[in-house]
């Protein structure tokens, strides 16, 4: 290959790797927690997760609370240990959702079901890569837009 | 006047010019007649669903989806093009240059994922074609249990700006459940003022949307439209997933409109040539939703004007849908432009197809 050749397909490479070469900064974080109903309340199903930066960056206007970055379904309720990695560039705080699939359709109260219930918590000590949380479903069929901020 | 200028940039300008002369090489030197033919006769159309913008309120992944859509060679500029085609002069000319006489332009507040286009930004755009242009409000629902009070006092009082016809909201892109009473009083607002309420339904391409069925399939709707007769609700897309490119709340969107009086559809989008490349999807909801015998609750959109011709070319499909599948010229006026007229009480003039 003649010298100019391999000049051009190195800054040809070098153009494409700067195009394609987005840097997400991720933190990872340890969640230790525990998933609650009320005493009583039936506690058979599923468990589904979000975890969401609790405000997310957005200039002026464009900054907002929430944004779901990661999810996951535990087998039931009761102590989760969960390793997330956050999105450091996107916002800031972290949110822990979760609802209780009671009939197993894994639907958030499809239409009918309005038993279902579901919570929110704001972690506390974000940032850390060791963090804990106390989870307690108790509003039926509401997103997390409902219980937060 | 002074602050459409203050958010477009020199190239800006250029690209919309631009956008309007290459819009326009077909026409030559008179502007086209307006309406579509009709076997010799030229039907009247309103689009009810375009979007004016700020492109600087624009979520940063938005606006990389927005402009990689942008086709050869207008994507090698497409930030500018994009920019220069929210533009309520940009918007004037696309609908001109398809025969279109009215348009809606929807104020949204979206800011996980489409942006905003504030209410203000609508109420001075509609004073570019005042007699052509007729607004839909919206409001935030990010903070809904702080700021709840707030933005509805704030929604009636632009309902009752002059231009404003209607409401539109976007649960998936705004991140509210459709069958959560906390946010039942803007459908009460709706049917107190008489304002009808358009209201996206089905799945989204945009980054950041809520795509389960609480925020997207329109059967979470029913319990709204059952407790807000007075409402009427225009259900967007008819519950189209642009995911998957195919039809996922058609049926209910369908049987919605059959039992409720006060439920209206707008196939808007979903038979573009990027949701739907043979035509079928759309030739498919327009036949059905004449089989069911719900021509009078169709209201015509586009969704856009996302790229240049784009609002012309989905017009051309649709009525291209109503002629192949046997529609009348009734049926076509009515979904053309006279059920808009009859749901949001607007006069259409006779100049709007000659």
């Amino acid at each position: 290959m003649s010298r100019a050749r391999l000049v051009f397909a190195g800054a040809l490479v070098f153009a494409l790797a700067g195009c394609i070469n987005e840097e997400t900064r991720l933190y990872e974080i340890e969640l230790d927690g525990q998933v609650a109903v009320p005493s009583g309340a039936p506690s058979a199903g599923a468990v589904h997760l979000e975890f969401h930066v609790a405000r997310t960056f957005g200039e002026g206007e464009l900054a907002h609370p929430l944004g779901v970055f990661e999810t996951r379904t535990v087998a039931s309720v009761g102590p989760v240990r969960e390793t997330v990695l956050y999105p450091l560039d996107e916002g800031d705080g972290l949110v822990v959702y979760g609802w209780l699939d009671r009939d197993g359709d894994g639907v958030h109260c499809a239409p009918g079901q309005t038993e279902e219930p579901a919570g929110l918590v704001e972690v506390a000590s974000f940032p850390a890569h060791a963090l804990s949380f106390s989870l307690t479903l108790s509003a039926p069929c509401v997103g997390p837009e409902s219980l937060y901020p | 006047m002074k602050r459409r200028f203050g958010r477009t940039t020199p190239l800006a300008l250029a690209s919309a010019f631009a956008l309007g002369a290459l819009v326009s090489l077909d026409v030559g030197c008179g502007a086209p007649p307006r309406g579509v033919d009709w076997n010799g006769k030229r039907l009247a159309v309103v689009d009810m669903h375009l979007h004016p913008g700020d492109w600087d309120h624009v979520p940063e992944d938005t606006r990389k989806f927005l402009a990689s859509r942008f086709p050869f060679p207008i994507g090698l500029d497409a930030e500018a093009a994009a920019k220069g085609s929210l533009l309520p002069e940009s918007i004037l000319g696309e609908i001109d240059d398809a025969g279109i006489w009215g348009a809606g332009l929807f104020a949204i507040y979206a800011p996980r994922t489409v942006g905003i286009a504030s209410n203000e930004l609508v109420a001075e755009d509609l004073t570019f074609a005042p007699d052509r242009f007729f607004g839909l409000a919206s409001l935030r629902v990010d903070r809904w249990t702080t700021d709840r009070d707030a933005e509805l006092d704030r929604l009636k009082s632009t309902l009752s700006r002059p231009g404003f016809v209607g409401i539109k909201v976007a649960h998936a892109h705004q991140h509210f459940r459709m069958d959560d009473p906390a946010f039942f009083p803007i459908y009460e607002i709706s049917a107190s003022l008489g304002k009808p309420l358009y209201l996206h339904t089905g799945t989204s391409p945009f980054p950041g949307t809520s795509q389960e069925p609480a925020y997207t399939d329109p059967a979470y709707l029913e319990t709204a439209i059952q407790q807000f007769s007075g409402a009427k609700f225009i259900l967007g897309h008819l519950g189209y997933d642009f995911e998957e490119k195919r039809h996922a709340g058609l049926d209910t969107c369908i049987r919605l409109a059959k039992t409720y009086s006060n439920v209206f559809l707008e196939p808007s989008a979903l038979g573009s040539a990027s949701s739907d490349p043979t035509g079928a999807n759309l030739k498919e909801a327009m036949r059905r939703m004449r089989e069911a015998g719900i021509t009078d609750r169709i209201l015509y959109g586009s969704d856009g004007p996302q790229s240049p011709g784009f609002v012309k070319g989905y017009l051309e499909r649709t009525v291209t849908a109503m002629k192949e599948t046997g529609y009348t010229e009734q049926e076509a006026a009515d979904v053309l432009a006279r059920n808009f007229a009859r749901v949001f009480g607007v006069t259409i003039p006779a100049e709007a197809a000659e």
